[in-house]
């Protein structure tokens, strides 16, 4: 077996606030294999989103190890980590976060320029994108011009321009009506057969879960062991 | 799309979110504009000022190398053969120089040069449409024939062969033009106001037969101009000088020096001012992206890549408004330089600027200097940016980096406690610099103490209001706390411009108080009388001393004394006066405020033995005191006098010398008067005597001012000195006004979530509209207490330290409650005005829009 796409050993994440000590995390194990699709599933604050900012390198564990593409990012500098989170992971979250001042295909093209791409290459590389994600009529549209499916499925296109080996996907249908997150989940179930690109998603809705090939649930922090299934295939 | 990735991305995250809030960009690149503009015009204005100062004196001295003088009496035509057959002397040229002003045209006067006709040309180019220097006999044989620049000529609608009338001191002359000068060499001095004619004519029309003003002299090939300086000094009487031409200028530009200085330093506030609006600005732009720049970061650019991205924006908007501000700047530049040149030639030197010259280099360094203090005031919310961390979930309340205001206040501390140490230091080379260090250290102190006041007054206001019905009040104070940091800016920049408002105006107040009292307490003759050269500085306004003796005459004149002011230089080169009147007369009838003792028995010691009394400047100039010695040179030797008295004077540069005319003619038998006091025979009445006066003297050319007429005058020139000083100002206060606007505008776009749900529950759009303008109030009010006290302390530098130091004048503090108050009405007043704007639109925020967190 090759060694995992995401791995997470006995990692914990404790937040210091005014009110006291909040454990987001509770020494959580988790192996995710290449081209799997894995949804985590559990209430609000069950620290779904936490486990999803320490994979996207975009926050740090308290303890314990994350390892992503044979990458242990607790030891890569912020230049490091900078590349990381533009090569190697894409994240779609609720709120879309598209720049407001970019148009839909400056939004996609971003990160390929950001990464030293030719504003002409990426241009070409997001209209490609966008044609996938059946957008190519929205190209030169601003962001408030689109719904909220459109700028969720832009923002897919927008995480997955450079080409990342994991897609992180924070709550991806939690802004969206059922038909239009509907869409999107079958849109992520495409892209993964298709590009082979590890998905992992947080959501707590049980419909958004069924497109996952394998589901765990998160509870305080923790996985419930019920579903703390090992990766399969 | 084939533009470079650099391009791309500047246009994309620098440029359209610029665009996208032109309001605010807009505001900021006109404060950047005005700061800039400011500082260029005075800039060009100061430069404009010195090339005319400088090219009168260059061009005058055209070739000479070094010039033998002695101050206004000059010396006897005796001693140019000595000069001429000093070993490695080549030639000498004599030369009497006067400005002299023109009738009927206050303030028009013209540099008249009497040379040697055939031999000047060796020393000074003449060229001209018609050159006469090449047919001098015409100048020689015409006793009234002289020689216009043609520029001059030109303006006044002049040709050869007309007339010219000028005011000498033996009379109103008409005069012949017999050729025109072109626009080269001499002719280039004051912008073509020049005249030239025969020495012979001169000394007879300035009535210096037997005498020079100066020698100039050209060395023999090889001649060594330090031996031949110190041949010269020897050979020459005492208080006969001789020194480079260029070393003349030297005295005159230091007292302008100081002048200028004050005025370039006034000139930064506004873009220092300026440099607070780019901070505020970067930083409510960097506040209010904070959650897109953490998308740019999860989207992995680099914290260099967010530094480069917010000083770019910085830039962006620092070169718009330099480009702006240089534009705006050549306009105003017109106008200071004629403001500026106005108080230069009633003060220190009579100048005619040419048109404005405006170097590229200097409107380079002026777009440099504000592109630089936008870079510089970046750089700080551009750090900012770079921690903000690349989370999607960045809750309102954590937008603002938490700020803790104590620690810049115990370093504000620090910085007082040294203004108090700077301010204890002398000068340096004559320039107040530790002053101005003092008044910088001042300010930073306030500046770094703002947090903390704006803490303390939220911290108690919070407290006053607590369970109050005031919503709109507790709303607005709350949120005065909540950007404490941007609010802390606002305020500083409000605070530092009002200081420097209320400290200038302070001072100037407290200055012409000080210059009032002395008016009231020392004019005490009925009637002035001068020439009408007297209104232009330098201008040769003697008056014959027999003309005392006719104005004795005149029915109704009850006493006159004749004043006598002569232009001397002390060893060094440095220009005093040497004043001369009845000591009697002015003990009997008038009065002068002195430092230490009474007015009467001062007078008549210094009269019965001999001594002097020193104006309060010359005093601080040389460093002297009651019972010092002040040494004088007059013609065949030198003298020592002893100082009874030092006397308070707000009329004259340099330092005055005065001595009792009876000692006075004993020692320099000089026939001049400067002026004539009138005190008048009881019962007479001012106007008739006035006439009589006119009529007696039989002279066209004079100008008799009543003691209001005087007072008035004085107060006049003193206002006009002032004046730039008064734009710059509120050039200023308008830079600060514009920051409220952008915080503000900040605070509502941070709070529409906030603003939205206050609505959702029933708030109406008035008292959102409140809550802004009650916050806007209070940032006003605070900014204004701070700008108050800083300003006040800082006036007591400015009186004390700087102005002490540079001109060497004692003012009297006066405290200005009134203008402290009306400045604060209007700055409140701003303000509210300011947050007009943020506050309607907050008020028309859509309710759904606001609240849904996107």
């Amino acid at each position: 077996m090759t060694a995992p796409m995401i791995r997470l050993v006995n990692v914990s994440k404790v937040y210091n606030s005014a009110a006291g000590r909040v454990v987001a995390l509770a020494g959580v194990s988790l192996e995710v294999a290449a081209g799997e699709f894995v949804a985590l599933m559990g209430p609000s604050g069950c620290g779904k989103s936490t486990l999803l900012h320490l994979v996207a390198a975009v926050d740090f564990p308290t303890s314990g190890e994350v390892w992503v593409d044979g990458q242990h990012l607790g030891r890569l500098t912020d230049a490091a980590l900078s590349r990381f989170r533009r090569d190697r992971v894409g994240t779609v979250y609720q709120f879309y976060n598209l720049l407001p001042t970019l148009s839909a295909w400056e939004n996609v093209a971003l990160p390929a320029i950001l990464a030293g791409g030719s504003p002409g290459e990426a241009r070409a590389r997001a209209l490609e994108w966008l044609r996938r994600v059946d957008l190519a009529q929205r190209a030169e549209h601003w962001p408030h011009e689109l719904s909220g499916g459109e700028m969720q499925r832009i923002a897919v296109a927008r995480a997955l321009v450079n080409r990342p080996p994991v897609l992180l996907a924070d709550e991806p249908t939690g802004n969206l009506d059922s038909v239009a997150g509907r869409d999107l989940l079958r849109l992520l179930a495409e892209l993964n057969i298709e590009r082979r690109v590890t998905i992992l998603l947080a959501t707590h809705s049980g419909d958004a879960a069924t497109a996952a090939g394998r589901v765990l649930q998160l509870k305080d922090g923790a996985f419930m062991a019920s579903t703390a299934t090992p990766a399969p295939r | 799309m084939n533009r470079s990735r650099p391009v791309c991305l500047a246009r994309w995250l620098v440029w359209r979110p610029l665009s996208r809030d032109t309001g605010r960009c807009v505001v900021t690149i006109f404060g950047v504009a005005l700061g800039v503009a400011v500082a260029l015009a005075i800039g060009l204005a100061n430069e404009g000022v010195l090339t005319a100062f400088r090219n009168g004196l260059d061009h005058v001295a055209g070739r000479t190398q070094l010039e033998v003088s002695a101050g206004e009496p000059g010396f006897d035509e005796n001693l140019l053969p000595v000069i001429a057959e000093t070993p490695g002397v080549a030639s000498v040229a004599p030369v009497l120089q006067a400005v002299l002003s023109v009738p009927g045209a206050t303030g028009d006067a013209v540099l008249v040069l009497g040379v040697d006709v055939l031999g000047d040309a060796a020393f000074r180019d003449y060229r001209g449409p018609s050159p006469d220097l090449a047919e001098p006999l015409r100048l020689l044989t015409d006793p009234d024939a002289i020689l216009l620049g043609a520029r001059y000529a030109r303006a006044r609608g002049l040709r050869v062969g007309g007339a010219v009338r000028l005011n000498t001191p033996t009379g109103t002359k008409t005069f012949t033009v017999r050729g025109l000068l072109a626009d080269q060499g001499v002719a280039r001095t004051m912008d073509g106001h020049i005249a030239v004619l025969d020495i012979a004519a001169a000394q007879v029309h300035f009535g210096k037969l037997g005498r020079l003003d100066r020698v100039d002299v050209l060395l023999q090939p090889g001649a060594a101009p330090v031996q031949v300086i110190a041949d010269l000094r020897r050979r020459l009487p005492a208080g006969v000088d001789v020194e480079r031409p260029e070393a003349r200028n030297a005295q005159v530009e230091q007292m302008l020096g100081s002048f200028q200085l004050n005025l370039f330093v006034l000139s930064l506030i506004a873009l220092f001012v300026g440099a607070f609006l780019v901070y505020n600005t970067m930083t409510v732009s960097v506040v209010g992206r904070r959650r897109q720049i953490g998308i740019l970061r999860s989207l992995g650019m680099s914290r260099a890549g967010v530094l480069l991205t917010v000083v770019a924006e910085g830039a962006a908007i620092g070169l718009l408004g330099s480009l702006l501000g240089a534009g705006l700047g050549v306009l105003l530049a017109q106008r200071a330089l004629q403001a500026v040149s106005l108080t230069v030639s009633s003060l220190y030197a009579f100048i005619v600027p040419g048109s404005l010259t405006t170097p590229p280099a200097t409107i380079v360094r002026s777009v440099l200097s504000g592109l630089g203090v936008a870079l510089a005031a970046s750089l700080a919310p551009a750090l900012d940016a770079t921690r903000v961390p690349p989370h999607r979930d960045l809750a309102p309340a954590a937008l603002e980096r938490r700020h803790r205001p104590l620690y810049p206040a115990a370093v504000g501390v620090l910085f007082l406690l040294g203004t108090l140490g700077l301010a204890r230091l002398g000068p340096v080379g004559g320039r107040p610099l530790f002053g101005y260090a003092a008044a910088f250290s001042l300010l930073l102190g306030a500046i770094l103490l703002c947090p903390a006041l704006v803490k303390a007054v939220q911290g108690g206001l919070l407290t006053a209001l607590r369970g109050s019905r005031l919503v709109a009040a507790r709303l607005a104070v709350g949120n005065l706390g909540r950007a404490l940091r941007r609010n802390s800016v606002t305020v500083a920049a409000m605070a530092v411009a009002l200081s420097m408002l209320v400290s200038v105006s302070t001072m100037i107040a407290s200055f012409r108080h000080t210059v009032e009292v002395w008016i009231d307490q020392t004019i005490r003759a009925d009637l002035y009388v001068s020439r009408t050269g007297r209104l232009i500085k330098g201008a040769d306004a003697r008056l014959p001393g027999d003309l005392l003796f006719r104005v004795r005459g005149a029915a109704g004149v009850a006493d006159a004394d004749g004043i006598r002011g002569l232009r001397l230089r002390d060893e060094r080169g440095g220009q005093f006066t040497l004043g001369a009147s009845d000591f009697d007369l002015l003990a009997r009838r008038g009065r002068l405020l002195f430092r230490r003792g009474d007015s009467d028995r001062i007078l008549r010691q210094a009269r019965a033995r001999d001594e002097v009394i020193v104006s309060e400047t010359y005093a601080e100039r040389y460093h002297l005191d009651e019972g010092d010695e002040v040494r004088l040179r007059p013609p065949g030797g030198e003298a020592r006098f002893r100082i009874a008295g030092v006397y308070y004077d707000y009329t004259t540069e340099g330092g005055l010398v005065v001595m009792d005319h009876r000692l006075f003619q004993r020692l320099w038998s000089d026939p001049w008067l400067n002026s004539i006091v009138i005190y008048l025979a009881p019962g007479a009445a001012a106007e008739t005597v006035r006439q009589a006066v006119r009529t007696a003297a039989g002279r066209a050319d004079l100008v008799i001012f009543s003691s209001r007429d005087l007072r008035r005058r004085i107060l006049a020139i003193f206002d006009q000195t002032f004046a730039v000083t008064y734009a710059l100002q509120a050039i200023s206060l308008i830079v600060a006004s514009l920051g409220v606007v952008t915080t503000l505008g900040a605070s509502v776009l941070e709070r529409s979530r906030e603003i939205g749900i206050l609505r959702s529950l029933g708030v109406d759009r008035g008292g959102v509209r409140r809550t802004v303008l009650a916050e806007a109030g209070l940032i006003g009010l605070i900014a204004n207490v701070a700008g108050a006290l800083a300003g006040l302390a800082l006036s007591l530098i400015l009186i004390h330290v700087i102005n002490k130091q540079s001109f060497g004048w004692t003012i009297r503090f006066v405290f200005p409650g009134r203008l402290i108050l009306g400045y604060a009405a209007i700055t409140v007043g701003a303000s509210v005005l300011a947050g007009l704007l943020p506050a309607w639109r907050a008020s028309r925020l859509p309710i759904a829009d606001a609240v849904r967190y996107a």
